[in-house]
């Protein structure tokens, strides 16, 4: 496929984005004027002394620091915390636009209650008495006669504060339905799980790569830590660093990370396992491979033999085989000599490190692929090493709040039939309709909103109807709150204590902490005090376990284990970060605080606490496979076959490969003539995670690449589109066989010919008046999911697009 | 306003002012005091003071200590290899300064200059920093244990020995310190033991207490427990040192006939770990003489062991005295006379007599900084070759200067 836009053009028109501002249809000018129209009060010059205050972030799971700029008692600014770890002062858009979120004519003013039906819901304010008292005595129902099981909590992904008091909540009061959204992540957390037998979180050492090779991850648009990654990628470029790390993006779509990438590579959507295999095939072949690492800590590149005398297939052979350079050329597009060069640099670049597949913060890429991947790392020797593949360092604390549930009745979103990880939150609505494995009488939602952010939202929808009895803590209304009985205004970052824990892809253990940056506006509240009150409401044995007069109480609890711990440092400057690993690393600890109270005092003047030291070399912690090794062919997933047959079946293999317990290229889905071209939905930055659609700050950056905002657009390739009579601007169907919708179709070269796009974020039905426009593409997409995590997988629904 | 009213408001606002100074003053004291920290008197200057002045002079731009730093010149702390006291700290700085001054000529970096406190900082920072241990190689540690046979006694994780307590439990402690202190306290019971079975005497060197702990780490229970040891006390290690009795021993007026080492005069090992594992060495013999002489053998805490080791460190950061007579054949040698040597108006270089009394490492290499790329560029220009020295010839040298008459009562004396 040629393109005709190159790099040089596409930075003229990301540096025209800023003209592109001025000259759209909705200036800065207009938006501001069309904001103190609507919420004339917000125009009001606030007054009183000046402070700065740290709060944190929760618009992403990275959870930046930041310190916030008030008059009085009214936020004006929020920039990053130098201190943090995380950002260190940076911030990307949706960190600032978290004023917007904070001082939103659209918040939720005060609990509602639903006098209607779920259908046509009547909402009428109530006090936090009333929802207090009615949510108690329908737990405290439900827990007298025997059905505490039946409360199902869906929580968003991130661990924090609130998540551990959940969790805490829910076993003290016997459920063990503590359910979080999928993450982008999953794909890789199954095969780290495969091939390392590890679930704690996968990190990498972005800093000290000499050589970065991405398959389709939006390293730039909101993966992982949004900050830190970009960060990162500023030290890649830095003459001071005496080093240039070199970034390929393997992506069908001239991304904005492919953008800024210094190489990128198209390829045919779906087979990047085939080609990091490809890679494979010339590392082995050339003998570019870590032989010591893979001698020493991996299982499974060669052929084998269990110990009934059964030969199986090793990595080694697997690539040799059906993995050879013309093949995969063939089937990627990537053309042969690319794969070579690729596979050379890759090699010969130490340390190497190869993330992937397909992973955006909310879109998670298929596990076969993610192995395949990480397959590459283990080949050079590139885990748990410096610049390499790390496992996030446990906090010091007790985990005992995140253990697995031991309450006699299972969990409602069972899946047996998954391998990884034996539970599936896509499974919820078919549970709640069939009720089984019971029924399923009350929901607890917190900032969740599955109905909008899952392709099965439908279903959720349906499900959720029929559910006598739902609570949910938001902090707008949003498509699926609006099906609760009772919503509760939540309060936003700023209004509330909080506490996180490492991000995702962040090596180290770290805990922030934030006080309130100001009072809560209107009636919010935070959802821990709520849930602290109902523990009391609900007396023994749940009130004994939560005996904390609120949120404040609790994390200052936690941190006593930080202090009790004698490790780590609380956020400081770069300098002392480097004083405190210094030390650490030889064994030292010279700690700013000498008791809990100082160092609670510390952490909230701070920001947090942190260890900046990674001990390589952990290999029992790093691999707790059944070799304690890196398993290329994983004995986990065999032996767990070995018990479901089926399982080959939904892979897509016969019984007895051993492809099934090795990465591979799964099976790709062809274009039919009715649905011609593919539908990938993309994730921008402003929109990543699917929220801040109703933050005008972030609509009006959402499409920087073809100055599109304020609605969907259609990325098209003009010759596709000329094909299809097709012109820019055009609104145009677009229906797969599962739905359609209207949109605008933008030409866009750096789109495939046989591929669409549609962006992320859009195609809110509910809630605020700036959200509700454009399409939502994960209401198009066909319901598919892979075998081994249940991962929704949305490379696979065709479309045919034609003008209105 | 009358005039007493003027001078009154005068008074008031000079004790205001005072006032607040006194405050001030009262405020910084207690940092001031903190920031000398324990056993400061044994190393001038700062360390932690001395990491910034090495980051913010941009040393780390091209420089490294244990990895933090840049890579396009050696880490300072792990190159020179072995202990350096302050003079080999001056000498290796001078020996390689044109390198240095040619290199960020080429890259167009200013050379930095500095004043004597912050180059005491630094001085303090690089001594201590190259004496901390790294996080050693587990591979090399499992080999070790197989090697040293402490598996026959000692099990780890149930895996070997049952002579001897299970290594895991020790698996959480960090610092190679916390180690040997616990080998050194258990170490007669281990002589006896090893003895009955004709095992040889464990001996550790290099990196090997490290590397150990290394691998004892990764064989740890699965626990989150992490030991460190707290920053040590020189001043605390000189009690130590003397109550313990090491004193009676290894001090400076040791009994006739004591073969005792030297603590002044022995060489060293660059890291605190690896001093640690010297004294492990030691153990048998030191454990015979003193049973012969009927002296306990002495038993720390794990504090006591850091303090202890960190007092030898402190007291080897200063060289002994040198000689003014190899000191003076060594400034002409060098032809450091050559410049500043001879009647006033006639010397090309500063007159060192200012140096009497107070020439020590930190002034030279603070010099160094200051004059040394003028002076380079003079030398340079009068093809003169820039002197390398020797620590010892560095010791001499300030011996020399610091005793020397003036260069103008030289250059006479010459006449």
């Amino acid at each position: 496929m040629k393109l005709k836009v190159n790099r040089r053009n596409f930075l003229q028109f990301a540096a025209g984005g800023a003209l592109g501002v001025a000259t759209s249809e909705i200036s800065l000018r207009g938006l501001s004027d069309f904001n103190a129209a609507i919420s004339p009060e917000e125009v009001e010059v606030p007054g009183g002394p000046e402070a700065w205050r740290l709060s944190l972030c929760s618009l992403c799971p990275a959870r930046c620091g930041l310190r916030v700029r008030t008059i009085g008692s009214r936020a004006v600014k929020i920039q990053g915390n130098p201190l943090h770890p995380v950002n260190h002062e940076g911030l990307c858009p949706r960190g600032i636009a978290g004023l917007q979120a904070l001082y939103h004519p659209d918040r939720l003013r005060a609990p509602l209650k639903n006098l209607g039906t779920r259908k046509s819901p009547r909402w009428q304010e109530i006090s936090w008495e009333e929802a207090t008292v009615a949510v108690t005595n329908r737990l405290r129902e439900l827990r007298q006669t025997g059905r505490a099981h039946t409360v199902v909590c869906v929580d968003r992904r991130e661990p924090d504060l609130f998540s551990r008091l959940l969790r805490r909540f829910l076993s003290a009061y016997g459920s063990p339905n503590y359910l979080a959204m999928p993450s982008g992540l999953a794909a890789l957390q199954t095969a780290a799980y495969l091939q390392q037998g590890v679930t704690k979180s996968i990190a990498y050492d972005l800093d000290n790569t000499r050589y970065l090779l991405s398959f389709g991850v939006n390293l730039l648009e909101g993966w992982g830590a949004p900050t830190s990654v970009m960060r990162s990628f500023g030290r890649w470029r830095d003459p001071a660093a005496g080093r240039r790390t070199k970034f390929t993006q393997v992506e069908s779509r001239f991304s904005l990370t492919a953008a800024r990438a210094d190489e990128w590579v198209a390829l045919r959507p779906g087979t990047e396992a085939a080609l990091a295999l490809g890679l494979a095939y010339v590392l082995i072949t050339e003998g570019l491979v870590d032989d010591k690492f893979i001698r020493d800590h991996t299982f499974g590149f060669e052929d084998w033999r269990d110990a009934t005398g059964k030969s199986h297939l090793g990595f080694r052979s697997l690539v040799l085989s059906d993995y050879r350079l013309d093949d995969v050329s063939t089937l990627t597009g990537v053309p042969a000599e690319t794969i070579l060069r690729l596979a050379r640099e890759f090699g010969r670049s130490r340390p190497a490190l190869a993330i992937g597949d397909r992973q955006t913060s909310t879109l998670a890429g298929h596990p076969y692929a993610a192995m395949a991947v990480h397959a590459l790392n283990a080949l050079v020797g590139s885990i748990d090493s410096p610049g390499g593949v790390l496992l996030q360092a446990d906090l010091p604390w007790s985990d005992e709040d995140a253990k697995p549930s031991s309450l006699p009745h299972p969990r409602i979103d069972q899946a047996p039939e998954h391998p990884v990880p034996g539970h599936s939150l896509a499974r919820l609505p078919q549970a709640i309709l069939s009720r089984k494995p019971y029924s399923v009488q009350a929901l607890l939602l917190h900032d969740v909103n599955p109905v909008f952010g899952l392709p099965n939202g439908e279903a959720f929808r349906q499900a959720f109807a029929e559910v006598p009895f739902i609570v949910s803590f938001a902090s707008f209304l949003d498509e699926t709150s609006a099906l609760a009985d009772v919503v509760l205004p939540a309060a936003t970052d700023l209004e509330r204590w909080q506490a996180a824990d490492s991000p995702p892809t962040f090596p180290f253990a770290m805990v922030s902490i934030a006080p309130p940056a100001i009072a809560p506006r209107n009636a919010a509240r935070h959802p821990a005090d709520f849930i602290l009150a109902l523990a009391r409401g609900l007396g023994e044995p749940v009130s004994s376990a939560l005996p904390f007069a609120g949120a404040e109480e609790y994390l200052r609890r936690q941190v006593g284990d930080l202090f009790a711990a004698e490790s780590g440092t609380v956020f400081s400057t770069s300098l002392e970060e480097t004083w405190h690993r210094l030390l650490e690393r030889s064994g030292w600890w010279a700690p700013t605080y000498s008791t809990a109270d100082e160092l609670w005092e510390q952490m909230k003047q701070q920001g947090g606490w942190w260890e900046p030291t990674y001990y390589y070399g952990q290999w029992d912690r790093v691999f707790q496979t059944p070799s304690g090794r890196f398993e290329f062919f994983s004995q986990l997933l065999s032996r767990w076959a070995a018990a479901h047959p089926e399982f080959a079946r939904a892979a897509g293999l016969g019984q007895g490969d051993d492809r099934l317990f090795l990465p591979h290229q799964p099976p790709l889905l062809e274009a039919s003539p009715e649905y011609p071209l593919l539908l990938l939905p993309v994730e921008v930055l402003p929109l990543a995670g699917g929220h801040g659609a109703h933050l005008p700050y972030l609509q009006q950056i959402a499409g920087p690449h073809l100055f599109a905002h304020w609605d969907s657009w259609m990325e098209i390739h003009p010759e596709t589109a000329h094909r299809l009579g097709i012109a820019d601007g055009d609104r145009v169907w677009v229906e797969s066989p599962r739905s359609r919708a209207q949109v605008r179709a933008r030409l866009y070269a750096g789109a495939r010919p046989d591929v669409v796009h549609l962006p992320l974020g859009y195609g809110h039905t509910e809630g605020s008046p700036w959200g509700r426009r454009g399409v939502n593409p994960l209401h198009l997409l066909e319901e598919r999911y892979e075998p081994l995590a249940g991962i929704a997988q949305t490379d696979r629904t065709y479309v045919k697009v034609y003008r209105t | 306003m009358t005039a007493i009213a003027r001078r009154l408001s005068r008074v008031i606002a000079l004790s205001r002012a005072a006032v607040v100074l006194l405050w001030f003053w009262l405020a910084l004291l207690p940092l001031a005091v903190r920031a000398q920290g324990p056993g400061a008197h044994f190393i001038p200057g700062e360390a932690k003071a001395g990491m910034r002045t090495f980051f913010d002079k941009g040393c780390a731009r091209c420089h490294a200590v244990l990895g933090e730093g840049g890579r396009s010149a050696p880490d300072l702390a792990r190159a020179p290899a072995g202990h350096l006291g302050s003079a080999d700290l001056v000498a290796a700085m001078w020996n390689h300064a044109p390198a240095m001054w040619e290199k960020m000529r080429v890259e167009h970096v200013t050379a930095p200059k500095f004043s004597e406190s912050e180059m005491a900082n630094l001085f303090a920072f690089l001594y201590s920093v190259r004496s901390f241990d790294e996080p050693g190689d587990p591979d090399r540690g499992r080999q070790l244990l197989s090697e040293k046979r402490c598996l026959v006694c000692h099990a780890i994780g149930g895996q070997g020995g049952r002579l001897a307590p299970d290594l895991k439990n020790w698996a959480s402690y960090r610092n190679p310190v916390s180690w040997v202190q616990a080998m050194w306290n258990h170490a007669p019971a281990m002589r006896t033991r090893m003895a009955e079975r004709g095992l040889p005497w464990p001996e550790l060197k290099g990196n090997d207490v490290a590397d150990l702990i290394a691998f004892l780490r990764t064989a740890a229970p699965k626990s989150k427990a992490r030991v460190y040891l707290r920053p040590a006390d020189p001043d605390a290690g000189r009690r130590v040192f003397r109550d313990k009795g090491c004193i009676a021993c290894h001090g400076g007026q040791r009994s006739s006939g004591s073969r005792a080492p030297d603590f002044s005069t022995r060489a060293l090992p660059r890291t605190l770990g690896q001093f640690a594992g010297l004294m492990w060495n030691h153990a048998p013999a030191m454990s015979a003489t003193m049973q012969a002489q009927q002296i306990k053998h002495p038993q720390f805490s794990n504090k006591e062991m850091a303090d202890l080791i960190a007092y030898l460190f402190a007291e080897r950061y200063f060289e002994t005295a040198g000689s003014v007579e190899r000191g003076r054949r060594i400034f002409e040698d060098k032809g450091c006379s050559g410049c500043h040597q001879g009647r006033p108006g006639t010397i090309l270089g500063p007159d060192l007599a200012g140096w009497r009394e107070s020439t020590s490492p930190i002034r030279i290499a603070t010099a160094l900084w200051n004059h040394g790329p003028l002076m380079f560029e003079k030398m340079k220009q009068q093809q003169m070759a820039w002197p390398r020295f020797r620590a010892g010839e560095i010791v001499d040298l300030m011996e020399f200067l610091n005793r020397a008459p003036s260069a103008q009562a030289r250059g006479k004396g010459k006449q």
